[in-house]
Parts: structure tokens; C-alpha cells; sequence
């Protein structure tokens, strides 16, 4: 109880200009409920006590005519505005196809009230109706008001901001391409060693199993189909006897073993998917339950310098600074792990080689006969 | 600069005054010349707005950066030393007068955290005070535009604009007198690169401000892209007043939370687990002092 009491007490105690709600979570809660209290006052009807929400048209209308309207005194020139076409839905369409959503290539009809909580296609909306606006009005400029390629005066953002800009665009861009091609080697790696192969075989043999089992499960069905419809007295073109041997306009392949339909016949063991080297801890991850040693323990020393590099995080380094804050934090570490393995690295260059990059020393004599 | 003579111009020298919804044309008036220099007898109306752009003591460094953003896009915008207090604001409207501007804009910041944004027209006219959020500056890496210092904007604004009601009308005004850069102004540039778009998503004002690629710039496009230069900011309003920075309230904005209820709110939430644990405790005495059972002799009998 007393420890209760220091907690609320120190609660009150900070100071009114500190973050003290702190959770933004118990924020938005605490603001969805003010706003549905707000939604259930308006809707109210002249039963609860409802102070009307002040809206003094005549007098607004008053202020307006008081000022100069620059659409209505000034010629277009003066202020430019633009109204823009009426949007209850946006169409989308590369600016936002180009985002998460690989699948829907197309075009993307959405609600404009419903673009409220996704930030992509929000701000993409607005770029769609912007721009719509901006070829309008681009029609009623005259040409001479377009700036020309070739005039160079002050920028509202400095060169050595754009640069930057520039910089911070590429680093992108060489990030996504480095990871691609980082997996691209991986899986050419791993096709090439012999348990790629081995896997690739098994692959293709659980693929070929599969594709054995579909085709069953569809001729079975087909002959259920016919069985059916020749109950109910159509008229069937082929009559499939006991023995299952009937063909007809199936899409099955001519050669279609069809003594496999027979329940009885079928071998299990041909379906059966070997795995190779299964249970042998050494090379299969699996059968280590995951775990990085053969043995089944924790990594070795020299595995995990091999893995990580020497030295782990630099101490002492500098936090926080220009670079670092305007870093991309998408909140994983992937960036800064890459960093680690380089701090330490004593000559490490590809992660995916086991030691080392460096290349081997040769021995005295051929040191000396190269000289 | 030969200043043409525009039709609110001559709908004046006609004598046709700002009265019953006539409608009044601000601005100076300007004798025309020949092109040798003699005037020639002839009368304009220039726009002459300028805005005062400035901030209230307390403004943190976003903030502050919004408004540098918003003065290098506004070439008729002046500059002034920060407001002393948040209490006597329409000491603003006196500032303005001396800097002999017509329009207001004033980041009025609180707490350290929230940023108000008024929007006046002095004297007389209407304002209006908006709650400022979701600020990114143009300093920003992710917004890859650029525009010609100073250059004009075009301004473009959503139907609900024209159409929300009078109170949208008034928003509409008081942003284009803000915005809306004069043509004659000695700083602005005579090519237009840019624009700034105004949305109304949510009962609020989304501002967006984007760069003019002609077509054929970029490759493969067939037409203008937009490229985002920044600031971007949302504006809530909350009152429109029949004054500047003062007066009475014309319109006010039901849906609108103050950052301090939804603060005050959530600390309730968070404070809730305590009270109920006080309650409990409460309602534990006087149970226990409910079930006290008196002292009997025959409870010790068989000790």
C-alpha cells in the first residue's frame, strides 16, 4: 500500500512539460473513447442537454463580403487557385502499384474517407488529385510563366541539401540491390554444393508425388461425377466399368497408369519422399533441432569468430550523431548487425565463406622466387 | 513593369462600392506610365497583402523549423522577434500594424508540445486558430523536390472547400490570403514551379506542397509529375473568430479533442488501476470489520 502511495505521489510530482502520459497507446485509447463520447452527444436528438455547436452563417457571410476575394475581385493570374475534381473514390494507379502490393498491378479504386489510417495510399491520393489539378491549371498558364530547363537562380533548398538528397536516394537503391544480389549468390551457393543438389532432388521428387496424387484425387472424382450422373439417368458417354478403365473426354494424359486406381494396388511406398540424410546431425539443420554445432551444444569459439568476426561492437563508438539520425529505423537490425561484423572483422570479407578472405601467405621459397 | 489594368479596376472607377455582397478590391493604387515615364493618367489596384509570420515564446525546434519552411515559401511574409506572452495575443494585431501587414500567421506553441497556428486578417477581419500536426519539415531526405526560391505557388483546394458551408468559405479565405503570394512583390520570380494543395480528409486541412515536373523531364512520362518538396503538415481547426485573434466565435469545431483533454484522459486510464486498488482496500476494512466476531470465553475451553 505505502509503495502505492510513493508511486502516485512521484506520478503527480513530475513536472507538467514532461511526457508523463508516456504511453501512446493509453492515448489512443483515451482518444477514441473522447471521440465516441463527442459522436454520441452529436447524435443526440433534443432529448439529452446538447449545447448546439456555434455556426453563425449570416455573420461569416458578412466577414467574407468584407474582405477582397481573390477568386471573385482578382483575375485568375493574381492567386491561381485551383478546385479540385470530386473524389469520393481515388483510382491509384502506379504511383501506388509500385508499393506493397505487388499482386494488384492494376489500378486501385479506394474510398477517400477510408485513406485516412493508410499513410501509402493516402499520400498517394493526394499526388493522384494534385496532379490532376496541376495539368489544369498548367493548360491556363501561358508559356512563358513554365520555368525554363536552362534557368539557374536560388533554389529553395540548397545544392548541398539535394546532394544529400541524392546521396540518401542511392544508398537505397544499392542497399536493395546488394541484398538481392546477396540472396541471388546464396541460392547459386547452395546449388552447387552437394547437399544443394541433394535437396534439389528431393525437391523435385515431392513436386513429382504430388503431381501423381492430384491426378488421382482428380480422376477419382471425375469417375464419382460420372457415377453420379449416370444414376440420375443422363446419358454418359463412356461407361466406366468396375475395373476403372474407361477414358473419355477426361484431361487425363493417355498414358495414365489407371490400374493405380484401384485402391488396393496402390503402393504407398512409391509415393513414399526419402529423406536423404536425414537425421545426420552434421549437415542437416533439422536433425540438430536447429542448433548451429554438430554436437548439438553451443557454437565453437572459432565458429563464432568465423561467424561474427573478432571483437564484436566497437565501445566507445559514437551514438546518435548526423548520420545515424537520419538512418532508416524500420526497427530492424539488420543495418546495424552488418555494422557489428564489420567493426571487429580482422580481414573478413564475405560472410558467406567460412574464415577469412585474406588470401594464404605463401611459404619462404616462393615468397623469395617471386622477388 | 506595365501593370494591366484589371476588371476589379474598372469596376471600381465605374463606382461600384463594397457594399451588400459588392465585394471591396484591397490594395494600393498605382498611377501607370507611358513608356516614356510621363503618367498617363491611368489608375491600378496592386495586391498588396504581406503576412506577418512569427511565433510565440516556447516554440521547440520543429516548430520553429515549420515556420522558417513556411517563410521561404511566403516572399511577402515579414519577420518579427517572438511574442512575449500567449495571454495578451492580440498584441499581434498592433505588431502587424506597425509592419504594415494585413495578414497574420502566428505559431502559437504550448506546453513545449502542442502547436497552435492562428490565421488573421487585421484589422478587422476574421481568424482562425488550427491545432498543428504531424509536422515533417522540408529538411526531411524523403521529400526529393526542389522549387525556384520565391516563385509563385499555384493553390489548389478539395470541393469541400466551396461546398462544406460558410465556415469552409472563411478557412478558405483566411489560407489563400496566407498563402497567395503577390504578383508585384519585389522578391517573387516570374516562373510558377510549384503547388500547394490543400486537403480535407477527417475534418481537417492536409497541406501538401509539391514540385511541377514538365512532361518530358522525367523520362517516359507523358505528362507533369508532382514531386513532394515539404513541408507537410495537417492543420485541425478549432474556432473561427469575427475578430482578429479575438472577438466572437462564429464557428467552432465540435469534433475537435484539445491535446490536453486526450492527455487528461489517458492519465485517468493509467490512474484507474490505483483507485481501484484504494477502493478495494476500503471496502476490505470495513468487510473484515463486518466479520469481526466478539470475543468468546468457550473459544478457549479446549485450548
Amino acid at each position: 500500500m505505502a509503495e502505492s502511495d510513493s508511486e502516485a505521489g512521484s506520478d503527480r510530482q513530475r513536472s507538467a512539460l514532461a511526457d508523463d502520459v508516456g504511453d501512446e497507446e493509453v492515448q489512443v485509447v483515451a482518444l477514441d473513447a473522447l471521440r465516441k463520447k463527442i459522436a454520441a452527444q452529436q447524435g443526440r436528438a433534443d432529448g439529452g442537454v446538447v449545447v448546439a455547436a456555434i455556426n453563425e452563417r449570416e455573420q461569416m457571410r458578412l466577414k467574407l463580403n468584407e474582405l477582397t476575394r481573390f477568386e471573385r475581385d482578382w483575375p485568375w493570374d493574381e492567386a491561381m487557385v485551383m478546385a479540385h475534381a470530386t473524389h469520393d473514390t481515388v483510382t491509384l494507379g502506379d504511383a501506388h502499384a509500385a508499393g506493397e502490393d505487388a499482386d494488384d498491378t492494376a489500378a486501385d479504386e479506394v474510398q477517400w474517407e477510408a485513406l485516412l489510417n493508410d499513410d501509402l495510399k493516402r499520400e498517394a491520393a493526394f499526388v493522384q488529385v494534385a496532379r490532376e489539378a496541376a495539368e489544369r491549371a498548367l493548360g491556363r498558364l501561358p508559356q512563358h510563366a513554365r520555368r525554363p530547363a536552362d534557368y539557374f537562380a536560388e533554389m529553395i533548398k540548397s545544392d548541398v541539401h539535394m546532394s544529400k538528397v541524392r546521396e540518401e536516394l542511392l544508398r537505397e537503391q544499392q542497399q536493395i540491390s546488394d541484398a538481392q544480389k546477396r540472396r541471388k549468390d546464396r541460392e547459386a551457393a547452395r546449388g552447387k554444393t552437394a547437399r544443394g543438389q541433394q535437396r534439389e532432388k528431393e525437391q523435385m521428387k515431392r513436386e513429382a508425388a504430388n503431381k501423381m496424387i492430384k491426378q488421382v484425387e482428380q480422376v477419382s472424382k471425375e469417375r464419382a461425377k460420372k457415377a453420379l450422373l449416370k444414376k440420375r439417368g443422363f446419358d454418359v458417354d463412356d461407361v466406366d466399368d468396375e475395373h476403372g478403365e474407361g477414358h473419355g473426354e477426361s484431361d487425363i494424359e493417355d498414358d495414365f497408369p489407371t490400374d493405380l486406381l484401384d485402391v488396393e494396388e496402390i503402393d504407398a511406398s512409391k509415393f513414399k519422399v526419402h529423406h536423404a540424410a536425414a537425421g545426420h546431425a552434421k549437415t542437416d539443420k533439422k536433425a540438430r533441432g536447429g542448433k548451429a554445432s554438430p554436437t548439438g551444444g553451443k557454437m565453437s569459439r572459432a565458429a563464432r569468430d568465423a561467424k561474427h568476426g573478432y571483437g564484436g561492437p566497437k565501445r566507445g563508438a559514437k551514438r546518435n550523431d548526423a548520420k545515424s539520425f537520419n538512418e532508416k529505423d524500420d526497427g530492424f537490425r539488420g543495418e546495424r548487425g552488418q555494422d557489428r561484423r564489420l567493426a571487429g572483422a580482422v580481414g573478413k570479407k564475405s560472410w558467406s565463406k567460412g574464415s577469412g578472405g585474406k588470401p594464404k601467405r605463401l611459404g619462404k621459397s616462393r615468397r623469395q622466387a617471386s622477388r | 513593369m506595365q501593370k494591366k489594368r484589371t476588371a476589379a479596376a474598372a469596376a471600381l472607377d465605374e463606382g461600384r462600392d463594397g457594399v451588400d455582397g459588392g465585394g471591396r478590391v484591397e490594395g494600393a493604387k498605382v498611377q501607370l506610365a507611358a513608356p516614356n515615364g510621363t503618367p498617363d493618367g491611368r489608375v491600378a489596384i496592386v495586391n498588396k497583402t504581406r503576412v506577418l509570420l512569427f511565433c510565440t515564446r516556447g516554440t521547440t525546434a520543429r516548430h520553429r523549423h515549420l515556420m522558417e519552411d513556411l517563410r521561404m515559401l511566403l516572399p511577402h511574409a515579414k519577420k518579427e522577434p517572438k511574442l512575449d506572452s500567449k495571454d495578451r495575443i492580440t498584441l499581434a494585431n498592433e505588431v502587424a500594424e506597425t509592419r504594415n501587414c494585413d495578414s497574420i500567421a502566428l505559431f502559437e506553441c504550448r506546453k513545449l508540445q502542442d502547436c497552435y497556428l492562428w490565421l488573421s486578417k487585421t484589422p478587422n477581419g476574421p481568424s482562425a486558430k488550427f491545432l498543428v500536426q504531424n509536422i515533417h519539415t522540408m529538411a526531411e531526405l524523403k521529400f526529393t523536390g526542389n522549387n525556384l526560391l520565391f516563385s509563385r505557388a499555384m493553390l489548389s483546394f478539395d470541393r469541400a472547400f466551396d461546398e462544406g458551408g460558410d465556415h469552409m468559405l472563411v478557412l478558405k479565405e483566411l489560407l489563400l490570403h496566407t498563402f497567395t503570394a503577390p504578383r508585384g512583390h519585389r522578391k517573387v520570380k516570374p516562373f510558377v514551379d510549384h503547388m500547394l494543395s490543400f486537403f480535407w480528409l477527417d475534418g481537417r486541412v492536409w497541406v501538401r506542397h509539391y514540385q511541377i515536373v514538365e512532361k518530358g523531364v522525367i523520362k517516359n512520362s507523358s505528362e507533369s509529375e508532382l514531386v513532394e518538396i515539404g513541408p507537410r503538415f495537417v492543420l485541425t481547426p478549432i474556432r473561427i473568430f469575427s475578430g482578429s485573434l479575438c472577438g466572437a466565435t462564429l464557428w467552432e469545431n465540435v469534433e475537435y479533442i484539445s491535446p490536453n483533454e486526450v492527455r487528461r484522459a489517458a492519465k485517468r486510464i493509467k490512474d484507474s488501476t490505483y483507485q481501484k486498488r484504494i477502493s478495494d482496500h476500503a471496502k476490505r476494512t470495513t468487510r473484515e470489520a463486518m466479520r469481526k466476531r466478539p470475543d468468546d470465553p468457550l473459544d478457549r475451553m479446549f485450548k
